[in-house]
């Protein structure tokens, strides 16, 4: 008890499927203020679903994580008004999260290398630039981010939200706005690609 | 049952997602078909694998950043200024209590240090896997992650994952992290530790940094091949693969200079090795300029080749 009550966090702690609060009457009523222009209820929002949000960005893109946080959150206070209360307000920012990524992805034309689509030198370059006495967990973690970012958009974002974000697929499905269905054979596809992927380095 | 049926089964397991009838036919399947057992096997530890990624913690200042942009941006574009004071304002009030707060509780953690010495070890972050004593040469400034500071000065020094090390003077710093593992960090350099981990034996496997600022270098003599040093900057990720290097970050233009061994660069979308007697300049979109400074470079050896952010 006493390390949680003085706020110790010990680093490298097992993650948490549950980060975020589930919507109550306290988020719709912050969500209210936030649209009647409260700049202590946006703070508010601010320090409870950065976190969450940052762990989507950098998944996604790294390098532009923290801005497409802070545009999420832009645009989140922007549109407060338009919050209805029928989906948690982590759904409704993640749902935000998403479509800012998404729509960075495109203006930013970043290479979008496909799994599928590498060719056999290049796989054979990568496997010799990672060779498996480096195969440390830290050293898989960051094939396991490169894999994941060659991925299709739609791909990359539902595993991200499923198995790195513990979403269900109902939430997921109505975040990216597909079917539950879709989400999974999505979430099938890409793991499978993953899984070659990391092959080399999982023994 | 096919193979891919079973791997689609398996995966619908670890979903929980199975029926007690298809749980029988995936494990009847297993019993029977060698060619996909060890795939099923390796998907499990892949599933193994995702289950143990660590959330990631926000950035140092990221939230207030945040509030501040979105002040700012505000201000542009919307005519209720009142808003915007309200924003900071806010913010400012969040801050004065958070730095009200902070003081009682600094207070009552001291006094609790005073009296409960045996725990001390536990509220200092300092778990001991993510731990090692270095030998400090220079003067450097060690900033813990719950802002405790200390300013380093010649002297062994333990370092815990989560630390921010920033050399302020004008010369520069050797930090020794092992007999085979030393990094010099150069006037004006910020360098966070995002990860040191120690294995049971007592061996360092992982440091991982990243460049805030300034300059960098490494000099490591490899067991085995291999490295437990990432050195990360906004553009890329450099892992030694035998070898001594320079980082320096400026300008959001990485430069790598390779100056014995080789370093291989991973980058989104990419991955490429630098050769001893090269230096590369590397932007947020890809390489922009190689430079064969020394070496010829090996017959065999290809080319960095530079890219286009649209490539």
């Amino acid at each position: 008890m006493l390390p949680i009550f003085f706020g110790v966090t010990i680093p490298g702690a097992v993650r948490s499927y549950h980060l975020e609060p589930v919507s109550t009457g306290r988020d719709m009523a912050l969500m209210q203020k936030i649209a009647a222009g409260d700049g202590e209820a946006f703070a508010e929002l601010v320090r409870r679903y950065t976190r969450m949000l940052y762990n989507v960005a950098y998944r996604y893109n790294a390098s532009s994580a923290e801005d497409l946080v802070q545009e999420s959150f832009l645009r989140a206070f922007q549109h407060a008004n338009t919050f209805s209360g029928r989906s948690k307000v982590s759904s409704w920012l993640y749902r935000i999260c998403v479509n800012v990524c998404l729509t960075h992805q495109g203006k930013a034309g970043l290479p979008m290398t496909d799994i599928d689509d590498v060719n056999e030198a290049e796989l054979q370059s990568r496997h010799d630039e990672r060779p498996e006495a480096t195969a440390e967990r830290g050293e898989t973690f960051r094939a396991l981010e490169d894999g994941l970012r060659a991925l299709p958009s739609q791909q990359r974002m539902v595993f991200i939200l499923r198995e790195l974000q513990g979403l269900s697929y109902g939430e997921i499905a109505d975040i990216l706005g597909i079917n539950e269905q879709a989400a999974r054979t999505n979430l099938c596809r890409a793991k499978r690609r993953l899984q070659v992927w990391l092959d080399p380095l999982i023994c | 049952m096919e193979c891919s049926e079973a791997l689609d089964l398996l995966y619908s397991a670890f979903d929980g997602q199975i029926t007690p009838t298809q749980q029988a036919l995936l494990d009847g399947h297993r019993r029977v078909c060698f060619a996909c057992a060890t795939s099923l096997i390796k998907a499990e530890r892949f599933q193994e694998l995702i289950r143990h990624v660590p959330q990631l913690s926000v950035p140092r200042g990221l939230e207030q950043r945040i509030i501040n942009r979105v002040t700012q941006r505000a201000t542009a574009g919307a005519p209720a200024g009142d808003k915007v004071r309200s924003i900071a304002s806010a913010a400012g009030r969040y801050w004065r209590a958070m730095a009200a707060t902070g003081g009682v509780l600094a207070a009552a953690y001291g006094l609790f240090f005073l009296l409960q010495d045996p725990l001390s070890a536990l509220l200092t972050h300092r778990p001991k896997d993510e731990t090692v004593t270095a030998m400090v040469s220079g003067q450097l400034q060690d900033l813990a992650p719950n802002n405790k500071q200390t300013e380093v000065d010649g002297a062994s020094t333990p370092l815990s994952s989560g630390e921010t090390l920033t050399n302020y003077t004008a010369r520069s710093a050797t930090v020794a992290f092992s007999p085979h593992l030393a990094v010099t960090i150069g006037s004006s350099t910020v360098v966070h530790v995002n990860k040191l981990h120690v294995s049971g034996d007592g061996t360092l496997d992982t440091v991982d940094v990243h460049i805030d600022r300034g300059s960098f270098g490494v000099t490591e003599d490899l067991h085995h091949g291999d490295s437990p040093i990432y050195v990360a900057t906004n553009q890329a990720t450099m892992v030694p693969t035998g070898t001594t290097f320079t980082v320096l970050e400026s300008k959001n233009v990485t430069h790598l200079g390779v100056v014995k061994g080789s370093v291989a660069v991973y980058m989104p979308g990419r991955t490429f090795n630098v050769i001893a007697g090269q230096t590369v300049q590397i932007s947020q979109g890809g390489v922009l300029r190689e430079i064969v400074t020394k070496a010829k470079r090996p017959a065999g050896t290809a080319p960095v080749k530079p890219v286009s952010p649209a490539n």
